[in-house]
Parts: structure tokens; sequence; C-alpha cells
């Protein structure tokens, strides 16, 4: 095919269009392989701390600073609270947060952790309970 | 090649590009649609979860920060008991008081549960949740005089709601009694955040206000814009479910008693009491799940389904409502009314399905 009536600026234009559209779109299929886990650690509605646990190599202990006392472990696949002053428990109950959207509370200390990712396509839109 | 050729290429090649163009952002924007903002925090003395869908991230986020606002407004400026000033403190100090016509709805709707269901819900329990305290640091078991003295203060009928027709809403009670709304509190955020958001152009999106659900508008991630509700395995640890509700807007509400227990004395306590025993309920049923579309009512519902058990008595009271339910009996048989059959699902096969209504 002759193309010359195209000129060479044209044939550019349509190749960056079509790049930058590749370009565009590429972060949608490269992010759902993405499994980043953030570990968000919140004090009285403020942000303490947050963790992409990827970067962490060996478990470590984090002091919420709270009263009563609570004390979060943060580890490569996962959070939890390790320690608790109040007296129920229910926050170290909760046990291991290893999923996106995972979330433990500790409702006397207003302090609140939560796992944040891009949750599994197949799982539920909220839990009633 | 002739010149009509050479146009007819061009055109070609142009439309293809603009197709790419156009392509490229129509997936952008899907997914941008697709990818929700959530937002964990504490309210109303529990766990808050909010998610939105929109293609405008600030739809979502200003959505989150009202919704908040709207949980938080609530609890200190009608509902809470423990904070002064509150319509219901204000009730309990003076046991007659003008409040905002949400807070008397509410305390209508109550009323009007209470009276179909023989006061097995009752929100004139003030006096008897505050001497369990369950959920707070002060939880204990009080003694059985303590508990013989608040029960005769309990009885929903002799709260009188006089609204008049200048806009203000008056609430009585007996002199002796106190007003708990915790049951129904987070039901009523459900409902309030609702009506927001058809005021916002908010896509879809659900609102956990700890563990009562409001599903509202399409979900963008389905096929069919619904949404799948997950049932807490009351057998389970807080992240375990035991059936999937498939379905579309409305209210969902659960009540249980694996949900803030006292232990003493190797003894376990939960805190949904029974107002005719002033103990924690006990029934033939380990939890109790609503599906209707009111939040008032699916708490309300749930609490009073919870405290009658699996029976004629409560699927009676469930047909007024025309509210649907999941009953999770202790030995793990569930039964399910005939509105929701088709659209739960189990998901934990230790639960088996029975269409049999005990005695």
């Amino acid at each position: 095919m002759n193309l010359k009536f195209l000129k060479k600026s044209d044939i550019i234009l349509v190749a960056v269009l079509l790049i930058a559209c590749v370009a565009l779109l590429l972060p949608k299929y490269l992010g759902n392989k993405d499994t980043k886990l953030t570990a968000v650690i919140m004090r009285d509605g403020v942000v303490l701390e947050s963790v992409d646990l990827s970067t962490v190599e060996e478990p470590y202990e984090y002091d919420l600073d709270c009263s009563p006392k609570a004390v979060v472990t943060i580890c490569p696949d996962c959070v939890y609270y390790s320690y608790a002053e109040c007296h129920d428990k229910l926050c170290m109950n909760t046990g291991k947060l290893k999923n996106a959207g995972d979330t433990a509370a500790c409702l006397p200390s207003k302090t609140l952790v939560v796992l944040e990712g891009t949750k599994d396509k197949n799982a539920p839109d909220a839990i009633t309970y | 090649m002739t010149g009509k050729n050479k146009i007819l290429t061009a055109v070609i090649i142009v439309v293809l590009a603009i197709s790419a163009v156009l392509i490229t952002f129509a997936l952008r924007n899907k997914t941008a649609l697709e990818t929700p903002s959530t937002n964990t925090t504490i309210g109303m003395g529990t766990v808050v979860v909010e998610s939105f869908y929109n293609v405008d991230k600030q739809v979502s986020k200003d959505a989150i920060k009202e919704s908040t606002n709207i949980i938080n407004d609530l609890d200190n400026d009608r509902l809470s008991w423990r904070k002064e000033g509150s319509d219901v403190w204000n009730l309990n100090k003076d046991h007659s008081a003008f409040v905002d016509s949400v807070t008397f709805s509410c305390i209508s709707t109550c009323f009007d549960v209470s009276s179909k269901c023989d006061g097995a819900f009752d929100i004139t329990v003030g006096k008897l949740s505050s001497l369990w305290n369950i959920g707070t640091e002060e939880a204990r078991v009080p003694s059985d005089e303590e508990i013989d003295a608040a029960l005769p203060t309990i009885n929903y009928k002799r709260i009188t709601l006089l609204p008049d027709n200048k806009g203000s809403f008056q609430v009585e009670t007996g002199e002796d009694q106190s007003i708990d709304l915790g049951a129904v509190g987070k039901g009523l955020a459900c409902d309030k955040i609702n009506e927001y958001l058809k005021t916002t152009d908010i896509y879809g999106g659900t609102v956990s206000v700890g563990g009562s659900i409001l599903v509202y508008g399409k979900n963008p991630t389905s096929k069919d814009n619904t949404w799948n509700i997950a049932v807490r395995d009351p057998f389970g640890s807080e992240s375990d479910y035991m059936a999937v509700i498939n379905c579309e807007p409305c209210c969902i509400s659960t009540s249980g008693d694996y949900e803030k227990v006292l232990e003493q004395d190797g003894k376990k306590y939960h805190h949904i009491l029974n107002p005719k025993t002033g103990y924690p309920a006990e029934s033939n049923i380990t939890g109790v799940t609503i599906i209707c579309d009111s939040g008032v009512l699916s708490d309300a519902l749930s609490t009073a389904c919870f405290i009658l058990g699996f029976g004629e008595d409560s699927l009676e009271l469930l047909k007024e409502y025309d509210a649907e339910a999941i009953f999770i009996m202790k030995d793990k048989t569930v039964y399910i009314t005939d509105g929701v059959k088709d659209s739960v699902t189990i998901t934990n096969e230790d639960f088996k399905i029975t269409t049999e209504v005990a005695e």
C-alpha cells in the first residue's frame, strides 16, 4: 500500500497515540497481579503507621502508645494485636490479619489495624455479624 | 492509488486511532468505577467500614467523610445515653424531652416492634443494660437483687409519644425508666446514610456499622449489579463466614451470642439481654440475620428474633414487616425464610438447611 500521502509526522502521531493507549492501560493489567498488602495502624482516627508488608523482613512489635496499652506485631505476611491490657482482649482474639480488608480493633483504646490491598474478586462485599 | 482510495485509507487510520483512544479511556473509566474507595474507622463504639464506588474518587471520599459525620453526630447528639445533652441522655434525666424527629421516629418504630412481639424487644431496658454494661470495661454480672430491682422498670407501654403539628416531638417515659437505643443505633445510622447517599452521585456501596450493613445502589463489579454479603460463622473466628446473601439494595443486621461476651467465673455472658428475665437471652439459636429495607427495623427485628428464638413467633413477627431471615440453630442447622431462600448460599458445609419449624 502506498502511504506517501501520509506525512511521516502523521504516522509518528498515530504511533505515539497507540503507545500512549497501551501505557495508560498497562497499570490495570499489571495492577491486578499486584497483591501488595499494607498494614495501616490507627489511633483515634489518625494513622500512626502505614507499613508495606513486603518491606518487613523480621517480625517486630509496634507499641500503639494508648490507654489501655496495646501492642501490634507486624510480620512479613500478617499483622496482629500481640498484647492488650483491656478487659476482653477481643483485639487479640481476632487473630492474625492476612487478607486484604481484614480488620482488628481495640475499642477501649480506640485503636484499629486494617490490612489494605486489592480484595480477592470472589471476596464478599461486606460481612454481617 | 487513486485520490479516493487515499482519502478512504486516511479516514480508516484516523477512525482507528480515535477508537483506540476512546476504548482506552472507557477501560480506564471502568477500572476507576470498579475500584472502591474504602475507609475503616471507629464510630458508635464499634468498627465502621464504608466502601463506595464512583468514577470520581473525590465523590467517594466526600461520601466517606459525610457518612462518618452522620454516624458520629447521631451518637453524640441523639442516641448515646452516656453523652450529656443527647436526646436519650435528656430523656433519661428528665423522663420527658423534646427530641429530634430522627430520634422520635426511631423510638416510634421500636415501640411498634415491641407491641408486635409482646415486649421481647424493649428499649426501656436502660436500667438493666447499665447494670451489665457488657461491651465496656465496666462489664460485670449483677446480683439477683439488682436485676430484680431493674425488671419492673422495663415496659415499653409506658413510653408516650407526643408529636404536634408544629414540628416538635416530645417523648415521655416513666419516672423510674431508662431508654437504651443501643440495639438500633447502628441500623439508624445505616438509614440516615442511605438517605444522604441518595443526594449524591455515588454509584453503589456498602456501609457496615458494627456488622449492621447498608447495601446501596449498584455493584459495578458484578454482572447483574447485585451484592454479596457474608454472614459470620458463629462458631468460627471474626473473619469466617458460613453463608453469602446475594442481594439488591437493602439493610442487613445480625444478632448473635458470640459478640461482646463477658466472661466471669468460667461462665460466658453475651450482650443481648432478655427484658423478661434480666439475663442474656437463651434460645435454640446462636445467631439470626435479618434482611429488610430499613436499618432500624432489621436491627430491632434481629434483636427480637434472637430473644424469641426460632419458631412460629419470630416467623409471624417477620411477616408483619415483610422481612426475611436466616436463623442459625445451636446444632448448626439453618432455616432460611422463603423470600431469600434462592439468594442465600451456604458456604460452610458443616451447616445444614432445615425446613422444619420448631415448636
